[in-house]
């Protein structure tokens, strides 16, 4: 009892240091993403003012300066940056240049998408790669893990960017699939119906597998090593010398040990998971936050920019904190260091 | 669509909604109204293919760009030496709200927000002749008249280009503005702040907008925007809208058009190809995948033209900081060199297919005071005469003869920066090879269109490209608008016309011959008459090709376009430019499905 | 008789290692296969029959076949020439072979010059058919350019770029893990807090911000090594924790505490006791980070910021292949695609090799 109530209290400080070093570490990466969108020279008002001389109304410097002075671009970036971030601690991300709409409208349309794709894109990860990485371990070096480590292995090393390109069109080959976004143009403009579904249930396998192809090799690999490794340890041999059946023996022991790194990996795989999700969505055309992140890049549209690096560290660092959570709860040793 | 809120009582019936004298556009076919057509954009109230169509002004030009003809405004009376306009507003004429649009809109426009001093701190940018404004007025309800201190003939091509569109350049529904304008809300800073600006002239500014109406502001053109996310815009017809067919039909034919936002180009060429825009440009080195998938996309593919003097056109810096530099991109002879050197019969062939013509960058031969010697200046394949004009321009060869040295010893390499563009990028690698063959190291770095923009700006690059549209006669007499204008877009020489325009208070003064140049271009916006319109406009065209400050690749180059097959309506054989506003030419608000459910 | 058992009983780690290695089928295959690569990349120009930038008329040609029968003669082995229609109503271009244009596929052939290594310049080249064609083995890209000449002359620089990488995550990840995993304590703790918040950074936002401060007037070689920078920047801090881990399991041991003793400077411990003990770890930790930046130079080039021409990589050819026209129309130019697939996987495969041989307790 003791010794639970001790542990338990071990476990609260370790989630509030860790929750505390969230916190700082995303107040640093607030202020590294503000001093990163702001490191290529000009500002969002160049591409503003491309659009206006290109049609022949010329703006002269002296409306240029004026109109930096409106928007509060000519302030040092030390004052911009503190605006931004006191705005987004109340949860106002200011407002976008570009889309003429407020970052808060633009995150939260675009949030659930990136949100649903990403944690489908996991769930899919360990749910195949765990079973697979099992299978291959025990069979190993049959058909079976041969094909399945092949797969795997292909998708990581084909880039991204091209595997996507390729399955959507594949896609569009074999069922005429509109190229782009996660629905038909028909039904984005109608209400949710059971047809509005069934259109989003086709056009989410590419994406998905674009996802999160590139992680589950990785993940079948580890799988596959790690529940090798525990195989060969001499509690197993002892196990299966007392009779234990195989298919309980690997599920009690070895597969909860093997998950460890798995786990601890969370972290990382959410990273990896989202600047591959970028990728994936602006090559797909997907409404998720990726898209969204990279043309307010390129435009310098300051809050937009670094509103989406903000959310998605935010996102990143809530996985870390997650992984970490979850191997403490399962491996009391981590608590203690 | 409009039938039930007609019959609901919510909208009056169309004779009502029409103005006393419709403009008649005249349709290739009478059409079936409904339907939907599908365009793609790369951001929310970005460009997209069918956008020219959203706009209409006082007047419009033809579909050469060459006359002018009126639009919105019934009449158009000039006095006799150009310093006065009268325009004539069809009377009953409504935005799409339903509110008439008057002469009044044009005055508080012109009065609250052009020359409001904290929207406009240094006035407005048109309407005015040297440091002079126009003075606008009003006559009656429908008319309003624009007075010039000088002659002034550009105004009439001004009124037939988007500068006098209303509801975005010219003319603002005032009704509506009012609540965003500080001086008719007191309300305005906060509603500002609602909407995350921090003050009421940054949101004024944002509700203006270029081409693309706001959500729901009025408007008067075919469509207007009725709902925009951050994954697509969506325009509905305006009940308003002054034009009908010849029948007697209200235009447009099609209810809706759908613009879907598609970040990546890449990815808008790919759904092009597939059929997922009811009309598109085929991007000519892509054209193979549109022509194969053409069945199976169900689409089919027009011969267009466009209409630019040039597709991609290069303008030395020649202001550039470094006085080396400088002195040898203002010489004359490199910028020969290198026009000699660019095997332009390489590119059309490889790149167009032979379809476009290896001309250097001018007008079109079809302007009224052309010289056809500008056509062939300097544009022969002449390897010879570039290495020769290359010596004499003191760019000695190295000892190996791999590539020239600079005054300074060192290996002469120069930076062309630019944009992702309508034209193909591989036409800049044949220009760059072209060049090197000369001796001339070029690096051609791709940047956004926003870091070019900074970086002309500060005057800091070589050399820079862009294509040479404008150059039809009614759009090459937009005041200081072309793209041969020193100050934008090519930034050939910022500073020399700083100094002109700031009258000596800024920027560098220029060689006399520029002086000239820039007096002969302000005289010639003051012509009198059609004679001395030509003739100086020839002479500040001829000091433009003689100087070669853009030197030209291949132009009037074929542009092919797929059309989703049951659109009606759309031009077979079509040229497509600026001057004719692009889509503006197309008569996108005559087109109609031969089934208009089926494209819902 | 002694003298052999003794040569068995002392058989250094690396003769160990490779023993254990030879075993894995797999990562010896994936061994030779980079051995390809690296000579390919070694030979570079003198492989390729063409220029790589070299245009020509002939956009889009399709894969040339070598034939050895013309006219039913048997001859050696020759391509034949092209010829193209285009039809401009219809944008189509034909290639079709010229068969009255026979071109022998002669070898060692005075060609394109070439810069071997930046250092030599020379002319010869491996196969060829004169001046009178051209081959294209796989084909030519839009501008006419030979296809096996580009993917060849790529390879150089995309096999490269991993290497110098690695040599800087190695440097670096060596350089802070050591100090952080050696000193512990609070300087352990700021370190593996930086390293934490490094990994947080989202890759894009950084890659897109450094990649836009390359001056556009760098020269290629300067380019080339601020991308092999940049893709460092993102690895280095998985090193860094191996390092830092392996040094806190191994920094109590006995040997390392007689070395204090003896008085042995810090440097000089990590450097010649520690690092040694666990080279093994690091070699298979690079050896897998290599493919991640050779993908990672090809998602540089996606977004713009990789190389120019004329230098050209993997990632370049990629992106002239990011397109409807080379997956549907011409997919040799794809080719390169297989080619990053294949150099990953082998050195994925040869760093499992190294992997499982450098383990002490692996069967």
């Amino acid at each position: 009892m003791a010794r639970n109530g001790q542990s338990g209290a071990l476990l609260l400080r370790y989630v509030l240091k860790r929750l505390l070093w969230a916190a700082v570490v995303l107040v640093l990466v607030s202020f590294f993403a503000f001093l990163v969108i702001q490191l290529p020279p000009g500002d969002f008002l160049d591409s503003y003012v491309e659009q206006l001389s290109r049609s022949g109304m010329g703006v002269d410097s002296a409306t240029l300066v004026s109109l930096r002075h409106a928007y509060g671009l000519d302030r040092p970036m030390v004052v911009q940056y503190w605006e931004w971030v006191t705005r987004f601690m109340h949860g106002d991300m200011g407002v976008s240049l570009l889309y003429v709409r407020r970052v808060n409208d633009i995150i939260l349309e675009r949030l659930p998408w990136t949100l649903l794709i990403t944690t489908t894109s996991m769930l899919l990860m360990y749910a195949i790669s765990i079973p697979v990485g099992i299978y291959a371990a025990r069979h190993q070096y049959s058909l079976g893990d041969f094909a399945a480590s092949l797969v795997g292995f292909v998708g990581m090393a084909t880039p991204g960017f091209l595997l996507a390109l390729v399955m959507m069109w594949l896609a569009y080959l074999a069922f005429g699939m509109s190229l782009g976004g996660l629905q038909s143009p028909q039904f984005m403009q109608q209400a949710w119906s059971w047809a509005k579904l069934k259109d989003l249930l086709w056009h989410l396998p590419v994406p998905l597998f674009v996802v999160s192809i590139a992680g589950m090799a990785n993940l079948i690999r580890t799988m596959r090593a790690t529940l090798l490794d525990e195989l060969g340890k001499p509690y197993v041999t002892t196990a299966r010398a007392k009779g234990l059946k195989e298919s309980v023996l690997i599920r009690r022991y070895p597969v909860r040990a093997a998950l460890n790194p798995i786990i601890s990996s969370g972290g990382w795989l959410l990273a990896e998971l989202f600047s591959g999700e970028t990728v994936a969505g602006i090559v797909l055309g997907l409404p998720t936050i990726g898209p969204v992140m990279y043309r307010a890049l390129l435009a310098e549209d300051m809050y937009l920019a670094a509103s989406c690096v903000m959310v998605m560290s935010i996102l990143t660092v809530i996985g870390f904190l997650v992984s970490d959570i979850v191997l403490a709860f399962t491996d009391p040793r981590i608590r203690l260091s | 669509m409009l039938a039930e809120r007609v019959a609901a009582g919510e909208l009056p019936p169309v004779e009502q909604r029409l103005p006393k004298n419709p403009f008649v556009r005249h349709a290739r076919q009478i059409g079936k109204y409904g339907g939907t057509l599908y365009d793609q954009t790369g951001s929310p109230g970005g460009r997209f293919h069918l956008d020219g169509a959203l706009i209409a002004g006082a007047q419009e030009t033809d579909n050469d760009g060459e006359i002018i003809r009126p639009h919105l405004c019934d009449r158009v009376d000039v006095n006799q030496d150009y310093s006065e306009f009268t325009f004539h507003i069809r009377e009953g004429l409504k935005w799409s709200d339903g509110v008439d649009l008057t002469a009044d809109d044009v005055l508080w426009w012109w009065q609250n927000e052009q020359r409001n001093a904290v929207i406009y701190p240094e006035g407005p940018r048109t309407f005015k002749v040297g440091n002079d404004y126009a003075e606008f007025s009003k006559l009656d309800p429908w008319t309003f008249r624009i007075k010039f201190p000088t002659s002034f003939r550009p105004c009439l091509n001004m009124s037939a280009s988007e500068w006098m569109a209303f509801g975005s350049y010219f003319g603002q529904p005032a009704h509506w503005m009012k609540q965003f304008h500080a001086d008719f809300n007191p309300k305005a800073d906060e509603l500002a702040r609602q909407n995350g600006f921090g003050s009421w002239y940054q949101y004024y500014t944002m509700m203006m907008e270029y081409m693309h109406p706001h959500v729901n502001k009025p408007h008067v053109g075919p469509w207007f925007r009725a709902a925009s996310t951050t994954t697509h815009d969506i325009y509905e017809r305006n009940p308003y809208f002054a034009e009908v067919d010849q029948e007697g039909n209200q235009l447009p034919y099609i209810d809706r058009i759908y613009v879907q936002v598609v970040e990546d180009q890449k990815l808008q060429t790919a759904r092009r190809a597939t059929g997922a825009v009811s009309e598109g440009l085929c991007e000519m080195s892509q054209i193979s995948v549109f022509t194969r998938n053409a069945a199976r996309a169900d689409y089919n593919i027009k011969h267009w033209r466009l209409a630019n003097g040039s597709e991609c056109m290069f303008a030395f810096n020649l202001n550039h900081k470094d006085p080396v530099k400088r002195r040898i991109y203002n010489d004359l002879k490199f910028r020969q060199a290198l026009s000699y050197a660019i095997n332009r019969r390489r590119i059309n062939e490889t790149l167009y297919f032979g379809q476009a013509k290896e001309w250097q960058a001018t007008l079109s031969p079809k302007v009224s005071f052309f010289d056809p010697s500008w056509l062939e200046y300097c544009a022969r394949y002449d390897q010879d005469t570039a290495n020769r004009l290359l010596d004499e321009a003191g760019l000695p060869w190295d000892k190996e003869r791999r590539s020239r040295l600079g005054p300074d010893g060192q290996r002469f390499v120069l930076v062309v920066i630019y944009n992702q563009q309508a034209f193909p990028v591989e036409l800049l690698e044949f220009v760059r090879q072209d060049w090197a063959e000369v001796g001339v190291e070029v690096i051609m770095k791709e940047t956004d269109f926003r870091f070019r923009e900074w970086v002309c700006r500060a005057g800091d690059q070589d050399c820079t490209c862009w294509n040479a549209d404008m150059v039809e006669e009614v759009a090459a007499y937009l005041p200081w608008a072309t793209k041969w204008n020193p100050q934008e877009v090519l930034f050939y020489a910022r500073d020399w016309w700083l100094w002109y325009y700031n009258s000596g208070q800024s920027g560098i003064e220029p060689p006399q011959r520029w002086k000239d140049q820039f007096e002969r271009m302000a005289a010639w916006y003051r012509a009198k008459s059609v004679e001395e319109y030509r003739r100086l406009g020839h002479a500040v065209w001829d000091f433009f090709s003689r100087q070669l400050v853009c030197i030209g690749t291949v132009g009037y180059a074929p542009q092919p376009v797929v059309i989703k097959n049951g659109l009606r309506n759309v031009s077979d054989t079509l040229t497509i430019g600026y001057g004719s506003l692009w889509a503006k030419s197309y008569m996108v608000q005559t087109y109609y499905w031969d089934f208009p459910e089926g494209h819902g | 008789m002694t003298d052999t058992v003794a040569s068995r009983h002392s058989a250094s780690q690396w003769q160990l290692m490779w023993a254990k290695f030879k075993d894995h089928k797999l990562a010896l295959v994936s061994l030779g296969v980079l051995g390809v690569f690296y000579s390919i990349a070694l030979l570079g120009p003198f492989l390729a029959p063409c220029d790589s930038w070299q245009t020509s008329r002939f956009a889009f040609a399709p894969p040339a076949r070598i034939h050895v029968f013309h006219s039913g003669r048997l001859m050696r082995p020759f391509v034949y020439g092209m010829k193209m229609t285009s039809d401009p109503r219809t944008f189509e271009r034909s290639i079709a072979p010229d068969k009255s244009t026979v071109l022998p596929v002669r070898f060692f052939v005075r060609g394109a010059e070439y810069e071997w290594l930046w250092l030599v310049r020379g002319n010869l080249h491996l196969f060829g058919v004169g001046s009178g064609g051209q081959i294209n083995l796989l084909g030519t890209d839009i501008l006419g350019r030979d296809c096996f000449s580009r993917d060849i002359v790529s390879t150089q620089i995309s096999v490269t770029v991993g290497l110098v990488g690695v040599f800087i995550t190695f440097v670096l990840g060596c350089l802070i893990g050591g100090v952080s995993g050696y000193y512990g304590g609070v300087v352990d703790n700021v370190l593996q807090r930086f390293m934490e918040f490094v990994t947080c950074l989202p890759t894009i936002p950084m890659w897109m911000a450094l990649g836009a401060a390359i001056p556009a007037q760098w020269s290629n070689l300067k380019v080339y090594f601020a991308i092999t920078v940049i893709l460092a920047l993102r690895s280095w801090t998985g090193l860094s924790r191996q390092v830092r881990s392996k040094l806190l399991q191994s920094r109590d041991e006995d040997y390392i505490i007689a070395a204090k003793v003896a008085g042995a400077s810090d440097s000089r411990i990590i450097l010649t006791h520690l690092l040694p003990g666990f080279a093994s770890y690091l070699i298979v930790s690079l050896t897998l980070e290599i493919p991640r930046m050779i993908l990672g130079e090809t998602t540089l080039s996606f977004f713009g910021l990789g190389l120019r021409p004329p230098t050209v990589s993997w990632g370049v050819l990629l992106q002239d292949a990011q397109n409807l026209a080379a997956i549907s129309v011409y997919p040799w130019l794809m080719f390169p695609a297989i080619m990053v697939v294949v150099c990953v996987l082998a050195f994925n495969f040869l760093g499992d090799g190294l992997r499982d041989a450098a383990d002490p307790y692996k069967e």
